[in-house]
């Protein structure tokens, strides 16, 4: 197994271990790693909403597009692939 | 004896800024804790810096001051947000045009400067500071009164 190839299988290992939440887009499912961690930007209480998931899982997925998680309707406003086979998609409140 | 003048100044903008249409009796002086979607959207304000100059030789001295009142308009939106600020904006500028009363005295309020700041998150957060100058005197002996 080539390097890259090994640094991709660990990620799905680790993704696959840490999923806690199912996401819909299009009408596929599948798993991510959901945070939704407390933040104060400029001084007013908010949450930075954001999953991890497979690229292929999320292959289709553009910014702007709608993702729902949790059966709650989010706006994907970033993807930000690792390289490695994992894509941290950054969102909005729908 | 009175409170000190910046109190004073502070409590009169606070006065004048509260029940705008937008805004209503969510204006916070001197708030340093996060606002929630309840206080929103809502005015912060606060007195920042400011520069004394004497302006007599003997004493008391007459002191020139010159201070900076800040009013952020704070909102949270994931749309038209800019505008909403843009709107509080209006409201507090004109609130404040005519200056403000302190004990009596009107205290002419300038703006001088504004920056629009917007963070990403769940709902997009956005703050448009507006800084005004406001000018006005004190003896150095007694901060708590307008000369």
């Amino acid at each position: 197994m080539t390097a890259p190839a090994q640094d991709s299988a660990i990620s799905m290992a680790i993704l696959s271990a840490l999923i806690n939440s199912t996401a819909t887009f299009s009408g596929s499912t599948f798993g991510v790693v959901f945070d939704n961690a407390f933040a104060d930007p400029l001084g007013m209480a908010s949450s930075t909403p954001s999953c991890l998931a497979a690229d292929g899982d999320v292959s289709g997925v553009s910014q702007g597009g709608s993702l729902t998680v949790n059966s709650v309707n989010y706006i994907v406003r970033e993807l930000r692939p690792d390289g490695l086979g994992l894509t941290r998609l950054i969102l909005e409140a729908a | 004896m009175a409170d000190h003048v910046h109190t004073q100044i502070r409590t009169a903008a606070v006065t004048a800024l509260t029940g705008l249409t937008t805004t209503g009796a969510r204006c916070y002086p001197s708030r340093i804790y996060d606002l929630a979607d309840a206080n929103l959207p809502g005015l912060r304000v606060y007195l920042d810096e400011e520069s004394v100059t004497p302006d007599t030789i003997h004493a008391p001295v007459v002191q020139a001051r010159r201070a900076v009142l800040v009013v952020e308009c704070c909102a949270k939106a994931n749309s038209a947000l800019d505008a909403t600020c843009d709107t509080m904006s209006k409201e507090v500028e004109t609130a404040l045009a005519a200056g403000l009363g302190v004990a009596g005295k009107n205290i002419p309020v300038t703006l001088t400067a504004s920056r629009f700041e917007r963070e990403p998150g769940s709902t997009t957060v956005a703050v448009k500071r507006l800084l005004f100058d406001i000018e006005f005197f004190t003896l150095a002996n007694a901060p708590d009164l307008l000369t």
